[in-house]
């Protein structure tokens, strides 16, 4: 049986504020999908919805071929027959009961055997590297080890989709990254469906299959993570998903250059420009500090007004004209000083309107 | 010491803050210990010797020992009831889609705001075996001699107390599901439990906390509690131990025995409230679970479908008999021309109201009550502003003995800090204020003082050190940056501590009762009088300005906390 | 501007010594970082350079000024240091408005109405926060707030400014703008800056010099960003500076193989023969098809302008990174499970046994 989640013309509104607007999705069984975007975007609406929690205003959801949610209908299947597994950012852990008790509750309501309760608690402490811990208590715990409390809670039911709000937002730099390769494995040893919110890009990358980004309630891209890296759908999805420099520039000629600094070169040496997002004369062109290279023969020269060290990468800040750029470069590549002249080429460029 | 007065006194012993600490502590010392420490005194010593026999015999005497069971009694009725109560109100206001939500939390806490021996006046009016309205009219109907209640009972008593100590447990359990995150039951749900296990296993456990809190709240305050027993009790020879030590005390006029009898009756009381609070505090530190939101987020709401509107109008009947019907008995029978006549447009009158306006008794009453309440208020609101900061702001060796006596007080019913500002303050330590309206002042800073100390303290520690810091370190001294950053951020607080003394002292009976003299007497103290005497309309009508002060005040303090509320605020 | 020297300190709390006999010399206009994890004492330095502590024994001296001697029980206070402080949790006053915030210092200082105005609005202006001049803390995000206790100590103009883990309540993106901009503030103001911090990303982009402490409160190094992070003493440093690759090699006469294997990591070891750590970042691990020794990859996860892999070398586990355009260019993208060739662009070599400290 495929279990696809659709959503069709899904929309939520709280008061004047449309927080979704006409969403229309299908996510394939055994994928990790991402919602990624800033806050208040209504990818939590989504989920939320989906979970059953939220009623809808418009639209209707599926799993399969089973009606979920439906405006028109009035009909929502009640969130604890929908069947899913859910994990929130602030763990949810149930602080009254210890680890174990915390993940077999839900299946000792199931009325199953007690054997296969304890059998399959154990196991999903197993998988959430929890064994030893079953007499403990969430209060005596870590950040990281109550989200997988949460995750084994959750994984222990057999879901068919796991529904994770921004799970890794309240735990600390560190376990936040071994936290999502354990989802990530999870998934594959689990074969299921993973709905991911969140706001950090680098997290929705790392771990998704396919990822929709959001705006204001509407659906700005979808697609894989290098698609949405490589081929951004507009200007915000490029600067939302990684660090971004945008320059004005302006078309003379049939050439490019930046911006009132004619002396610094012209862009399109080696690059052809859009020309459809010239509006006279003038444009935007974009591009990630990673994707500037040093090279002497560069189209573009300009001057180092501030070089500073990051570690493995060094940042530098160069001016051409009156504008600012952003590089970045691996620290064992050629290096710059602060007051040098340099040329710079580009790896790949992006056109806009102004 | 403080860390920012550590940084200025340079190795001298005895700084400005040890200064401020000696004389806060005298200051609590004077006004709360000495009453407290003179009461177990007297209650262990005769003549100065020790003498625990005699404490002996007094527990043994019949009087005393069924004052401590009847206490005992309501204590446990009006703790299980008024549970009940807040537990089922709270529940149905924050958690279910009941309509007039938010109209219904504010109704549920008006009784807290009235005066209990006023509403027990009402449901003397109301349900008295013979005179009762409500009774005669039942009799009447039914053509029986049994009426339909008796208030001067035992459940009559636990009834109308429970009125008005119940929001205790309302408050504090619905800010505990205000405050808990849904998330905890949503992920129950998504699990699928059912509605109702949420319910057992999963909501109640973790609020159980708050629920036993302000059950142990309804507990130590019924246990103490004088108004409505001396009111519906002493007509049929019910005493518990606040009424029998005012008995005692007023029969004797004063007399040794009385007093000692008294203050072995207080000790009682003393220890049962230090365990109830012990208690409280053992459930906190054993159930604190973390269980505030971190996200904000509407929590899942129970619909009660058809079975709504039936809840709607028990709320409302509910409503109606503990705060409407008493206070509409109280006015009307304050404007009858003589009592016992029936509400009807003829029996009625200003009379009354211009009687009780003109009459010495009752305008001294009245100004006394004010002056008192607004006094008070405002040395003790100083007095707390200044120890709470010593606590919470201070490091300062001998701290604790201030959080001690600060919080001491709580535990000390009204009754007791009568007894022991009359042993302190009656020429024993060559200061004589027995008579005076002093006597009445120096008890009420002694029961306040807890109830300033804890709003001052909370405002205080919102006001993080690194904001006193950023000032010093921005040129401030230290006095400037209290004047400039600390009081304007704790104003709040202060406002509150005000009010909340200013309002329960108005209205106050158990202390003044027992040290007014005859020009000395307070609203409570005139009401009650009045009602004793047989003069129960003049009691209402007095009864009617009382709640009209109360009420607004009420209002006035409302506005200012809504007002302080929108705007910017501490921490 | 001033410098700030630190002899002998000593301070404890009950029985606890918090700094053991510290002694250091912040240069004037130099932004120095106190880098180590929480608890090692480097927050009680800096309050007690602010005088919101005092030092039991040792002396503190602000440019030529004694401002604080343990064992003459001398303590300047906080106003009188010269000082401007910023905390973590931005402590601006939730009653007064941006612009009476940042205008405090100057009027505790009764500078002249126009002068203060024209100060106040010149700081406010500098953080970015134009037009922002009515608000209040509450109607701002903690960005903005720090930003408002930023202004407000500096405009002052002390000749030191202290700065408290002030970054830390903001997230990630923020945090990369602001160290930026707190650099920039310096140099505009000249004035000497003392960092405290456990997040070695903003030390390293924020410093002239950092200091390095471990947990017990030693010092471990001191130096330039690229000095700790290309020369680190020792391991501990290494591993504070960044994501790093540890692995046990055995050494003979120059050719280091991974222990326990056959496998030849490299053959330029100059160092003691016997048993040996060597230690790589990531970016340092050059994945292909052809050259080096065998890795089998266990995971990818795509960031965007890199690939992060993890690899399995046998029982050991190795970090690479490879740059998104390359990998591509180069069609060297792994999947999981596949088995890939890695070499080592750089090592570092540690004794085996100190290798083993961790750092948290």
């Amino acid at each position: 049986m495929v279990d696809n989640i659709r959503l069709v013309d899904v929309t939520k509104r709280f008061g004047e504020v449309i927080a979704v607007n006409r969403l229309n999705l299908e996510i394939k069984q055994g994928e990790c999908f991402s919602f990624l975007g800033p806050s208040g975007c209504g990818k939590t609406t989504t989920l939320r919805m989906l979970a059953g929690f939220e009623d809808l205003d418009e639209g209707e959801m599926y799993v399969g071929d089973t009606l979920v949610s439906s405006s028109i209908k009035k009909y929502y299947l009640q969130p604890e027959k929908r069947g899913f597994g859910m994990v929130f950012q602030a763990f949810a852990v149930w602080p009254h009961m210890n680890v174990y008790e915390n993940v077999a509750f839900p299946l000792r309501v199931k009325r199953i055997s007690r054997e296969e309760v304890d059998r399959r608690t154990k196991e999903a402490l197993a998988n959430t590297r929890l064994s030893g811990l079953e007499k403990s208590f969430p209060g005596e715990l870590s950040g990281g080890q109550q989200q997988r409390i949460a995750l084994a809670r959750a994984i222990a039911l057999n879901p068919r989709v796991l529904l994770l709000d921004e799970p890794l937002s309240n735990l600390d730099p560190h376990n936040r990254e071994s936290m999502r390769f354990e989802i990530k494995d999870l998934q594959r040893q689990l074969g299921v469906t993973i709905l991911f919110v969140t706001h950090d890009q680098s997290e929705a990358m790392a771990l998704s299959d396919r990822m929709l980004v959001m705006r204001d309630g509407l659906v700005q891209q979808v697609d894989t993570p290098v698609n949405i890296y490589y081929n951004p759908a507009n200007k915000f999805v490029f600067s939302f998903i990684g660090l971004s420099n945008f320059v004005p520039v302006e078309m003379s000629d049939g050439k490019v250059y930046v911006d009132g600094a004619k002396g610094a070169g012209s862009l399109n040496k080696g690059t052809e420009a859009d020309k459809s997002v010239f509006k006279e004369g003038k444009a935007l062109v974009a591009f990630r500090p990673s994707d500037v290279v040093f090279e002497e023969e560069g189209p573009i020269a300009g001057r180092v007004i501030r070089r500073t060290f990051l570690g493995e990468l060094v940042d530098y800040r160069i001016k051409v004209g009156e504008h600012d750029i952003r590089v970045q470069k691996n620290r064992q590549a050629f290096q710059l000083k602060e007051g040098d002249n340099c040329r710079m080429g580009f790896k790949k460029l992006l056109w806009y309107e102004r | 010491m403080s860390r920012l007065i550590a940084a200025r006194g340079s190795g001298k012993k005895f700084g400005g803050a040890e200064i401020v600490l000696a004389l806060s502590i005298a200051v609590l010392v004077v006004i709360v210990a000495v009453p407290v420490l003179m009461i177990l005194y007297n209650a262990f010593t005769v003549d100065g010797k020790l003498n625990i026999g005699d404490v002996v015999d007094i527990i043994k005497e019949p009087d005393t020992y069924m004052a401590l069971r009847n206490s005992l009694i309501i204590a446990l009725g009006v703790t299980g009831l008024g549970t009940f109560l807040g537990v089922l109100f709270s529940y149905l206001v924050a958690r279910t889609d009941l309509p007039f939500k938010s109209l219904m939390k504010l109704l549920f806490i008006v009784p807290f705001m009235l005066p209990s021996f006023i509403g027990a006046i009402a449901w003397k009016v109301l349900l008295s075996p013979r005179g009762g309205y409500i009774n005669k009219m039942f009799m009447d109907i039914f053509n029986t001699s049994r009426p339909l209640f008796n208030i001067y009972s035992v459940a009559g008593i636990i009834v109308v107390e429970t009125m008005y100590l119940f929001p205790f447990v309302f408050m504090q359990v619905s800010a505990a599901l205000e405050r808990m995150d849904p998330t905890l039951e949503e992920s129950a749900r998504i699990s699928g439990v059912p509605l109702g296990t949420i319910m057992r296993k999963i909501t109640f456990p973790l609020i159980m906390p708050s629920i036993v809190a302000g059950a142990l709240l309804i507990a130590l305050y019924s246990l103490a509690h004088f108004g409505v027993p001396a009111i519906l009790g002493t007509e049929i020879g019910f005493y518990n131990i606040p009424t029998l030590i005012y008995r005692k005390i007023h029969s004797s006029g004063g007399s040794f025995a009385s007093i000692r009898t008294g203050t072995v009756l207080a000790t009682i009381l003393i220890a049962s409230a230090a365990l109830i609070l012990y208690l409280q505090k053992l459930v906190l530190k054993s159930g604190r679970y973390s269980i505030i939101a971190g996200k904000s987020m509407r929590p899942m709401l129970m619909k009660l479908r058809r079975s709504k509107y039936p809840i709607l109008l028990l709320c409302f009947v509910y409503i109606f008999i503990t705060v409407i019907l008493p206070t509409a008995t109280i006015m009307l029978v304050g404007a009858l021309k003589t009592y016992g006549l029936p509400f009807e447009l003829k029996n009625m009158t200003l009379r009354n109201f211009k009687y009780i306006l003109n009459w010495r008794m009752t305008r001294q009453a009245v100004s006394n009550s004010l002056l008192l309440s607004l006094g008070a208020a405002f040395v003790t609101m100083l007095a707390g502003t200044i120890i709470s900061y010593v606590i919470v702001k201070m490091k300062v060796k001998g701290k604790f003995l201030l959080e001690f006596l600060g919080v001491l007080p709580f535990s000390v019913p009204g009754t007791v800090i009568a007894l022991g500002v009359i042993l302190t303050w009656s020429g024993r330590f060559g200061i004589n204020l027995y008579n005076t309206t002093w006597i009445i002042f120096v008890a009420y800073i002694a029961r306040y003082m807890a109830f300033s100390i804890k709003s001052n303290s909370a405002a205080l520690e919102q006001v993080h050190d690194s904001l006193e810091e950023a000032a010093r370190s921005c040129g401030a001294t230290h006095w400037q940056s209290m004047k400039d950053i600390v009081l304007p951020l704790i104003k709040p607080g202060m406002v509150a501590a005000f009010f909340l003394i200013l309002l329960p002292a108005l209205r106050e009976l158990t202390t003044s009762v027992l040290l007014y003299g005859p020009r000395t007497r307070t609203i409570g103290v005139a009401i009650y009088a009045l009602n004793e005497d047989g003069e129960t309309v003049l009691a209402c009508a007095l009864a009617t300005f009382a709640l009209l002060i109360i009420v607004f005040g009420e209002i006035v303090i409302r506005r200012i906390i809504s007002a302080k509320e929108g705007g910017p605020s501490g921490g | 501007m001033a410098q700030i020297v630190l002899k002998n300190i000593w301070k404890s709390y009950g029985k606890k010594d918090v700094v053991k006999d510290f002694s250091m010399t912040i240069d004037d206009g130099e932004c120095f970082t106190f880098l180590g994890p929480s608890g090692c004492g480097k927050t009680v330095i800096l309050r007690m350079i602010a005088g919101f502590e005092r030092p039991d024994r040792g002396e503190i001296y602000i440019g030529d000024r004694l401002v604080a001697s343990g064992e003459k029980h001398y303590s300047l206070p906080p106003e009188s240091r010269d000082i401007g402080v910023v905390f973590q949790d931005y402590a601006v006053w939730p009653h007064k408005t941006v612009f009476q915030n940042v205008a405090y210092p100057l009027q505790i200082k009764r500078v002249h109405k126009e002068e203060l105005k024209q100060r106040t609005n010149t700081a406010v202006a500098q953080v970015g926060l134009k037009n922002y001049e009515k608000r209040y803390p509450y109607q701002l995000s903690g960005g903005q707030q720090q930003r408002v206790a930023l202004a407000r100590a500096l405009v002052p103009r002390p000749s030191v400014l202290l700065l408290d883990e002030p970054l830390n309540n903001l997230d990630a993106n923020l945090r990369e703008e602001m160290r930026f901009e707190i650099k920039i503030l310096q140099r505009e103001y000249g004035v000497t800056v003392l960092y405290v911090t456990h997040d070695q990303d903003v030390a390293l982009a924020i410093s002239d010099r950092i200091l390095v402490f471990d947990k017990n409160g030693s010092i471990r190094q001191v130096g330039r960003p690229e000095e700790l992070y290309e020369n680190p003493n020792d391991s501990y440093i290494y591993k504070f500076m960044g994501v790093s690759n540890f692995l046990p090699a055995d050494v003979r006469d120059g050719k280091a193989y991974l222990k326990g294997t056959g496998d030849l990591i490299s053959d330029q070891a100059l160092v003691n023969n016997g048993d040996m750590t060597l230690a790589s970042r990531p970016s340092d691990v050059i994945l292909s098809r052809e050259n080096g020794i065998v890795a089998k990859v266990m995971r990818v996860a795509y960031l965007g302008s890199n690939f992060d892999y993890r690899l399995s070398l046998g029982a050991f586990e190795v970090r690479a990174q490879m740059d998104t355009h390359d990998a591509l260019a180069q069609r060297l993208i792994f999947e999981p499970g596949e088995e890939c060739r890695i070499t080592l662009n750089k090592i570092t070599w540690f004794d085996a046994e100190q290798a083993k400290e961790e750092v948290l």
